[in-house]
């Protein structure tokens, strides 16, 4: 009786996990993941002798098993009783899900709330940023002054968790006194300094826009020019989200509180025009795009995404400073409030921009080159390279 | 593919099940069993399944080649086809998986720079070789029959249960089951629990223990005294739970397809000897340098210091085969130095109750710390840091992890000894609901473990890479 019993059961248990693939897929789950869901891969020979048919098809199958949230929701209930957390001490949980944000070290600190990347340095990564940085100098004629900003992130200021990553002062010291004929800005203080609430998102690796605020005054402080006050401007929020953070690590953390996108509305006093221009450096495209793309409810909403190059020109103020912009999506809180400054911003993504750097800065008679990243990115070995492919 | 994964789980197994029972004849069923294999070889290694194939044939050919001479009375002749067989597979697993170690080796001895060959690692290529030669060798002691059929043979090199993280099963075990074989229901139901149960201990004991590893290991800055304990510790299980587990689940579907495999696992962890924790930790590997190296070169029946050499060989080997780093020769030899001492001076001291257990889980655990870092800098570092002579004592890493985990900590001690098993074989044996308990066990950890793996990435056996 038991061996019939037994063996009916585990054949029944797989039958309907086969069952659970050809069923609709639960698409909602795959959505507040921010991505598209893998597709049945193409079966071709060169597929199957790469291994990417047999990568594609695991993909297809963890995507498309039927009850996907309330599997993982079992999931999570199991993880969460591995132990417990002393509400003084907060969580250390280790990323699996890549969802696109690169760091060295996969561990996440969960403190209050806060879901934060720990850091780790990479002198010789670091050092490569710095010849990226040595080498656009060089190129770019010498009456155009340079700036750097790296952009710390929240962990640095989370007194109970900051000592077990390796120091991000430290890290942007490293370049900062590396650098030639570049003056670094010190938003480290400024960001320390600042008591706005919310400098960063809860549950996202980037900074909001009262983080980037307080970095702009700083930069406008050493640079010269009109500084906008926040103040002026009607802080509006454009829907709850849970950002890259979570999706790394989303299993492992129950009842976690989303963020609010939010933003300063700067084109209540500034008339904009915005366009971009493809990879292939010579297509235009999003003409009159927004600066705040409200059809995104996370941090898409500034822009909309990351362009390789970008226009934007403050059509209220034509005698303001042009500033070229070299950045990763760090800089897209910040763009808002520097465009607010000056009369035209230029914008390139180094990872791709198409053109060349000497060339646009002759074209629109660049004042002034910004290098804005957040710290992490000097660490990353192939960024350094973007940097250097621009001129 | 691996065992723990929704492609294999709810799509491969079902699938080859299903065709498997659809064929009533054994060479049908074989056919499929060998296709089923191939892809499931294939499917991480689309090129590399030549070379098992091609290792195959040449094997069965020189195995045909043995018997022959030996029905001539050709001593002579088996003589050079065995050592013909033994030299092909010992340069076949020599150039894949030793070749770039040995000319780094000599490039740092001797101060060159000579070119470093970049070999991939084919999967299982150290398990699949050794099933080889147990059966050239096999053939060439007359312990088994010479296989004349390609298709058994091939059945048996590439049968994917066992195929790339063992047990190490040999020709002679499973001989008579590649002619005929009968699964019995009473089998099939031992073979889905068996599978059942090493699925779950994959995913939620050894996966866990691993991330647990994971985070105390992958700090930037140095760890402290509690981190390099705890992080070896949980890594320690997470070895044993991840290689036990492939085994359990190899071995739960051997039977559900008529194939015995051996134990490979007996709770080593509970060993009150370095000697018993040898008996108990991968089975089939010391039964294999037992059989084929160490009695060979004479074993414990010579001088005592021919039989330290014997031992030292043996151990030597046992920790090349895990691994083309000099750190895995050093822990072959730590093992092989620990019997020696253990067998000249400490033969009573297993007999103490609890502190030999806690000598031998010591000893293991360090045994661990040089199997972990394949770079000695690194070593060196973390033993300074497991003594107290780097870092602090604990800083908030440790105790949100210790926190963090004190419920899988437990679960992972327990599960280390036999206590768990046997009172889930009391209860299952119970008169009336035994079978509703081994049912909803099965069940509650079979959806358990889908659940888990739903949406996480891939963690793949440990063993694969040996």
């Amino acid at each position: 009786m038991r061996k019939y019993f037994i063996s009916g059961l585990f054949i029944l248990l797989l039958a309907s996990s086969l069952v659970l693939l050809p069923m609709p897929p639960d698409l909602d789950s795959i959505n507040r993941e921010n991505r598209n869901i893998n597709e049945m891969p193409e079966l071709s020979v060169q597929n199957l002798l790469s291994g990417d048919f047999s990568k594609g098809f695991e993909s297809y199958v963890d995507d498309h098993i039927s009850f996907r949230s309330e599997l993982m929701s079992v999931s999570d209930n199991i993880r969460a009783r591995l132990g417990y957390s002393k509400e003084d001490t907060g969580r250390i949980i280790l990323t699996s899900a890549d969802v696109g944000v690169g760091a060295e070290d996969r561990r996440l600190v969960v403190y209050d709330d806060y879901i934060m990347e720990m850091f780790k340095k990479n002198e010789d990564a670091q050092t490569k940023y710095v010849e990226a940085l040595n080498e656009i100098r060089t190129a770019v004629p010498n009456d155009i002054r340079m700036y750097s900003i790296l952009v710390p992130t929240a962990l640095e200021f989370c007194d109970k968790y900051k000592n077990d990553q390796d120091s991000q002062k430290e890290a942007i010291e490293f370049v900062s006194s590396r650098l030639k004929g570049i003056f670094p800005i010190d938003v480290y203080s400024a960001l320390e300094k600042d008591s706005s609430d919310s400098l960063y998102f809860m549950t996202d690796h980037h900074w909001t826009a009262n983080g980037a605020y307080a970095a702009y005054k700083q930069y406008m402080s050493v640079s010269g020019g009109n500084v906008v006050d926040k103040s002026e401007f009607t802080r509006k929020e454009n829907g709850d989200f849970y950002g890259s953070l979570y999706q790394k690590a989303k299993s492992q953390l129950i009842d976690q509180k989303m963020d609010t996108i939010f933003y300063y509305d700067v084109t209540e006093k500034n008339q904009f025009d915005i366009k971009m221009r493809a990879e292939d450096n010579v297509t235009e495209y999003g003409v009159g795009a927004p600066m705040f793309d409200l059809t995104k409810s996370n941090y898409l909403l500034f822009f909309g995404s990351d362009h390789p190059f970008m226009e934007i020109t403050n059509t209220s103020n034509p005698d303001g400073k042009t500033v070229l912009v070299i950045k990763d999506s760090y800089a897209n809180a910040f763009l808002p409030w520097l465009s607010a400054s000056c009369g035209k911003v230029l914008v390139i993504d180094p990872r791709s921009y198409g053109g060349n750097l000497v060339e646009d800065t002759e074209k629109y008679g660049v004042d002034e080159i910004l290098v804005l990243n957040y710290v992490f990115s000097p660490t990353f070995t192939d960024y350094s390279d973007y940097m250097k492919n621009i001129i | 593919m691996v065992f723990s994964s929704l492609t294999f789980v709810c799509v491969f197994l079902p699938m080859v099940l299903l065709f498997y029972y659809l064929c009533k004849n054994i060479t049908y069923k074989n056919v499929v069993l060998t296709i089923a294999s191939l892809i499931f070889y294939a499917w991480g290694e689309p090129s590399l399944v030549l070379l098992l194939i091609c290792a195959s044939l040449v094997n069965y050919f020189l195995a045909i080649g043995i018997g022959k001479c030996q029905r001539m009375g050709n001593a002579l002749c088996a003589k050079l086809f065995v050592a013909g067989a033994i030299v092909f597979d010992i340069l076949m697993i020599g150039v894949f998986k030793y070749a770039a170690f040995a000319v780094e080796s000599v490039n740092g001895v001797f101060r060159l720079s000579l070119p470093i060959p970049e070999i991939g690692l084919p999967l299982g290529i150290s398990f699949y070789t050794f099933q080889i030669l147990t059966y050239v060798i096999d053939v060439y002691r007359k312990d088994t029959p010479v296989q004349k059929s390609y298709l058994k043979f091939i059945t048996y090199v590439s049968m994917f249960p066992q195929l790339v993280a063992g047990p190490i099963v040999r020709y002679r075990d499973v001989a008579e089951g590649l002619d005929h074989r009968h699964v019995t229901v009473s089998d099939f139901a031992d073979g889905s629990t068996q599978f059942v149960l090493g699925l779950a201990k994959k995913v939620f004991l050894a996966n866990f223990a691993g991330d647990a590893k994971d985070i105390l290991f992958a700090t930037s800055t140095s760890p402290t005294v509690g981190s390099a304990w705890l992080g070896i510790i949980f890594y320690s299980f997470q070895l044993y739970f991840d290689f036990s587990a492939y085994s359990d689940m190899a071995i739960g579907m051997g039977k559900m397809i008529g194939f015995k495999f051996p134990m490979n696992f007996n709770y080593p962890y509970i060993s009150r000897s370095v000697t018993e924790f040898w008996r108990r930790w991968h089975m089939t590997l010391s039964g294999f340098f037992r059989d084929y190296v160490y009695f060979p070169l004479g074993g414990s029946r010579c001088s005592r210091k021919r039989m330290c050499f014997n031992l030292m060989v043996v151990w030597a080997l046992t920790g090349l085969w895990h691994g083309a780093s000099w750190n895995f020769v050093l822990w072959g030899i730590y093992y092989g130095v620990l019997l020696i001492i253990e067998k000249t001076f400490f033969k009573k001291w297993a007999k103490v109750p609890v502190l030999s257990n806690i000598t031998t889980m010591f000893l293991v655990v360090i045994g661990w710390t040089l199997f972990y870092f394949t770079d000695f800098a690194q070593l060196t570092v973390f033993f300074k840091t497991m003594f107290g002579f780097n870092g602090g004592l604990y800083d908030l890493t440790t105790v949100s992890v210790f926190y963090g985990n004190i419920v899988l900590l437990a679960a992972l001690v327990l599960a280390s000894t036999p206590l768990p098993y046997k009172l889930f074989s009391k209860a299952i044996s119970i008169k009336g609901i035994g079978p509703l308990i081994e049912g909803a066990v099965i069940v509650v950890l079979f959806v358990a473990s889908i659940a888990t793996l739903t949406g996480s990435t891939s963690n793949p056996f440990l063993y694969f890479r040996f």
